[in-house]
């Protein structure tokens, strides 16, 4: 912390973090990490996807405790048990998610479990009233009438409402974890407006976004955080967009483009699936895209830019709200439901394995032949032999490791549930996979294992869409990378120049162009 | 590799039977203890006549156990069988034709009703709770249209069919078995017993597989009402009459003896054994209580009691272990 210079030693932290870790599982989540918040000071942290950044926020917010590593504020060492042992030691925190009750008035929100009370038991409203208006005329929001409820403002004005109900409890510590997210750019104005009034109040901030431009606005300190650790902070008026950029890749930065590429060419064939304009209001806009036989196309981009929405639109899980066209093979297609859209040939393997996609407490055959028994029928009554022969197939073809196949699909580890999902869509011998995020939460090995079936499926002329938040994965294993950047297409990469680094430079890109 | 995924396997195994094997031996030893007190018990006639007293309940609690598999519920159970008890016994009259086309009608009316629950449940997208709690109010109330007070007939060979008994074997029991033949075994040997299972198992992974959700959950509840049917047959051919108010008792017992029986209220997992002898526990501990001389204002107090305890003890297994086995394990 020595960049500070005379100014930071002659002021104290009101926040200090030494050393803190934690770890999920065998995953080191974060490792060594200091950070100190002084007062009236915006404090940015900035990193990729899984760098750690909503990590050390739950640490701090005593939503996960630290394995190793102390927290002190104005010097004293503390311990947070609970979110709200945090709160009363002055750190406040407006989550993505806010947490206010819709049907509830936005009086009744922000003084929620401390309203004024007459005789201890009957609630003062008049008082309640007074004390929400005095603290969002604090924020420059005095136009949000209290008693209206929540459920009636805009997301900016609950977001606002939620930062006045974080400062209710008179924090030393406000922390804003994506706050501009899902805002318009009148509505990021009017946030900084009150990010730069609390400042003046004397409130450490700490400031999450992936917008440079934003943190080159508002922060004095910027913490740099990847795979855990924190690479880098600027000092105030130190900041440097290239240096920033360089930290959060790390070697990838210099490395280029990687040596141990395998992704498979694509074809010349007709394309099997064309999607021309797709929008669904608040989640993307005018997506257009061909994908080809033999082709792995990759959807790219930070989290929740909407290109994971887009592969559930194609596969029918929104039942309304969606326009434009999709073609699949040849034919038209407007998937309400996934039924529709496995009925037009698209398979899908989804991110969340424990509830999507797999039945743990059916067996391996049954979990394999369920997407094809109408095949497996004699009569009516279902062949065991044929069932038998299907699955023995598969198991072998996949390397599926069971006692039996009659064994549970729970009882399975996960690369090999993993597996059955994927046998499941191959016995139905779909034309498009859809791979939502398939590593999620896989161990190394069994993710080798499911990139080899992947690449088989595309050589074998099957169509591959993928997506993943680990954007290292895409160099090894697409042709193409589409990259989404606000619920739209910012860029699209083909053969050498699918690379972290490119997808990472189309993902701030607006934020680069404003410093050109 | 393979030792401790052989030994998930036969434990998945023991789990899955340990419902109906507990049933079974609390079913030995009830008889036993009834013994005691009742000699006669152990008698051909005893025995057919405990039989007697559990087979409607066997039946409605194996219809409730094809809609708990699909984590669906049926509250409709009791009145759908008051509803056609009473229809049978009003219309049944005395030739054999007009028996024979008052079951038929009774089996179509019960497989309709179940289709309405069907219809409210899956396609009006009301939580089976509510949903079938309310149909059960329009059974219960046509059934009282139709016959306000107990009364109607049924002739008495139809009643001798299904309530005598060859040599030691009750014909009820012959009925009960029929039921399962022709019903279970074919549904669960077909795609659609596998759709009600993988559905119970996990709604969303169905949904994402493609499978026709819907329509399985219809058929699962008209397959409930299918059973009820036969229950309100048999229960007509016992009392030879009909009655407004014979159903009610079967809903929470059909929930009970299924529960008893292992079937999970989460969906999923059950069998077709641990309904039907969970049903023998709980009718003969019931029947006990008026052979014990509880008091007849005691009896439905200590009914109250011991199915709060059986769906509690279903409820903290859902919530903790995956059976009795693994509650002992603890």
């Amino acid at each position: 912390m020595g960049e500070g210079g005379a100014e930071a030693a002659a002021k104290r932290p009101v926040l200090a973090a030494s050393g803190l870790g934690k770890r999920f599982g065998g995953v080191v989540a974060l490792q060594g990490v200091d950070l100190a918040l002084y007062p009236g000071e915006v404090h940015a942290l900035l990193g990729a996807n899984g760098a750690g950044k909503s990590t050390l926020v739950k640490l701090l917010a005593g939503i996960e405790q630290p394995d190793g590593g102390e927290i002190r504020i104005r010097g004293e060492p503390v311990r947070f048990a609970t979110p709200h042992a945090a709160l009363v030691a002055g750190i406040a925190t407006v989550h993505q998610e806010l947490s206010l009750f819709p049907s509830l008035g936005v009086a009744a929100n922000i003084l929620i479990t401390q309203e004024p009370r007459r005789g201890r038991v009957w609630i003062d409203g008049r008082a309640l009233r007074r004390r929400a208006r005095a603290l969002l005329e604090g924020l420059g929001a005095g136009d949000i009438d209290p008693e209206v409820p929540v459920s009636e403002l805009s997301l900016a004005q609950s977001q606002l409402v939620e930062i006045a109900k974080a400062l209710s409890s008179q924090p030393g510590v406000l922390i804003l974890d994506e706050p501009t997210s899902a805002l318009s750019v009148a509505e990021v104005e009017r946030l900084m407006a009150v990010i730069e009034r609390l400042r003046t109040q004397g409130t450490a901030i700490v400031f999450i976004s992936h917008r440079l431009g934003e943190i080159e606005r508002i922060a004095d300190r910027v913490s740099i955080l990847r795979s855990g650790e924190k690479v880098g902070d600027f000092a105030p008026g130190d900041f440097s967009r290239e240096r920033a950029l360089a930290l959060m890749l790390g070697e990838s930065w210099q490395e280029g483009a990687r040596a141990e590429r395998a992704a498979p060419a694509a074809t010349a064939a007709a394309p099997v699936l064309a999607v021309q304009g797709l929008t669904l209001a608040r989640h993307f806009a005018e997506v257009s895209f061909k994908l080809r036989p033999g082709e792995v196309l990759g959807l790219g981009g930070l989290e929740g830019q909407g290109h994971k929405e887009v592969l559930l639109a194609l596969f029918g899980v929104f039942r309304r709200g969606l326009d434009g066209q999709i073609e699949l093979g040849g034919a038209r297609l407007r998937p309400r439901r996934p039924r529709q859209a496995i009925r037009a040939g698209m398979a899908f393997i989804p991110d969340d394995r424990k509830s999507l996609g797999g039945f743990l407490g059916l067996s391996v055959s049954e979990n394999i032949a369920i997407t094809v028994l109408e095949g497996l029928c004699r009569f009516f009554l279902l062949s065991g032999a044929r069932e038998a022969s299907l699955v023995g197939g598969l198991v072998r073809r996949l390397g599926i490791v069971a006692a039996s196949s009659r064994v549970a699909l729970g009882s399975l580890s996960g690369g090999n549930q993993q597996k059955v999902v994927v046998a499941k869509w191959l016995a139905r011998r779909a034309a498009v996979y859809v791979f939502c995020d398939p590593t999620r939460g896989v161990d190394a090995g069994a993710r080798a294992g499911l990139f080899g079936i992947i690449r088989e499926l595309a050589a074998a002329g099957s169509a591959v869409l993928f997506y993943s938040t680990d954007i290292s994965e895409f160099p090894l294993l697409c042709s193409r990378v589409l990259v989404f950047r606000e619920g739209r297409i910012s860029g699209a990469l083909e053969g050498k120049e699918v690379s972290e680094q490119n997808i990472l430079d189309l993902s701030f890109r607006e934020a680069t162009r404003e410093a050109a | 590799m393979k030792p401790p995924e052989a030994k998930e396997r036969r434990r998945g195994g023991v789990e899955k039977h340990a419902g109906p094997l507990s049933c079974a031996v609390g079913l030995v030893v009830l008889i036993g203890l009834y013994a005691i007190r009742q000699p006669l018990i152990l008698s051909p006639f005893g025995l057919a006549s405990l039989a007697n007293v559990s087979v409607a309940l066997a039946l409605a609690a194996v219809g409730q156990t094809l809609v708990l598999l699909t984590a669906g519920l049926d509250l409709s159970i009791g009145a759908e069988i008051t509803l056609i008890n009473c229809f049978a016994a009003t219309t049944m009259g005395s030739s054999a034709l007009s028996v024979a086309s008052v079951v038929v009608a009774s089996l179509v009316i019960g497989l309709a009703l179940g289709a309405f629950n069907g219809l409210v449940v899956a396609y009006g997208r009301i939580e089976p709770l509510i949903g079938t709690f309310c149909t059960s109010f329009i059974f219960a109330g046509s059934a009282l249209i139709i016959l306000p007070r107990p009364g109607g007939s049924v002739p008495d060979g139809f009643a001798a069919a299904l309530t005598g008994n060859w040599g030691p074997l009750p014909f009820s029991l012959v009925l009960l078995a029929a039921a399962v033949l022709l019903v279970w075994v074919p549904v669960f040997g077909s795609r659609l017993g596998r759709y009600i299972t993988a559905i119970g198992d996990d709604p969303e992974s169905a949904r994402i597989s493609g499978l026709p959700v819907r329509r399985v959950a219809l058929a699962s509840y008209m397959l409930a009402g299918l059973f009820s049917a036969i229950a309100a047959l048999f229960l007509a051919a016992e009392t030879t009459s009909g009655d407004p108010s014979i159903g009610g008792i079967y809903t929470l017992n059909s929930l009970a003896a299924a529960v008893l029986g292992g079937v999970s209220l989460m969906g999923g997992r059950g069998t077709v054994m641990g309904p039907i002898l969970g049903s023998f526990v709980l009718s003969i501990i019931l029947n006990a209580l008026g052979v014990f001389n509880v008091s007849a204002f005691w009896q439905d107090f200590i009914e109250g009691l011991i199915l709060m305890l059986v769906l509690g003890l279903g409820g903290f297994r859902v919530l903790r272990a995956a059976s009795w086995l693994a509650v002992l394990r603890q």
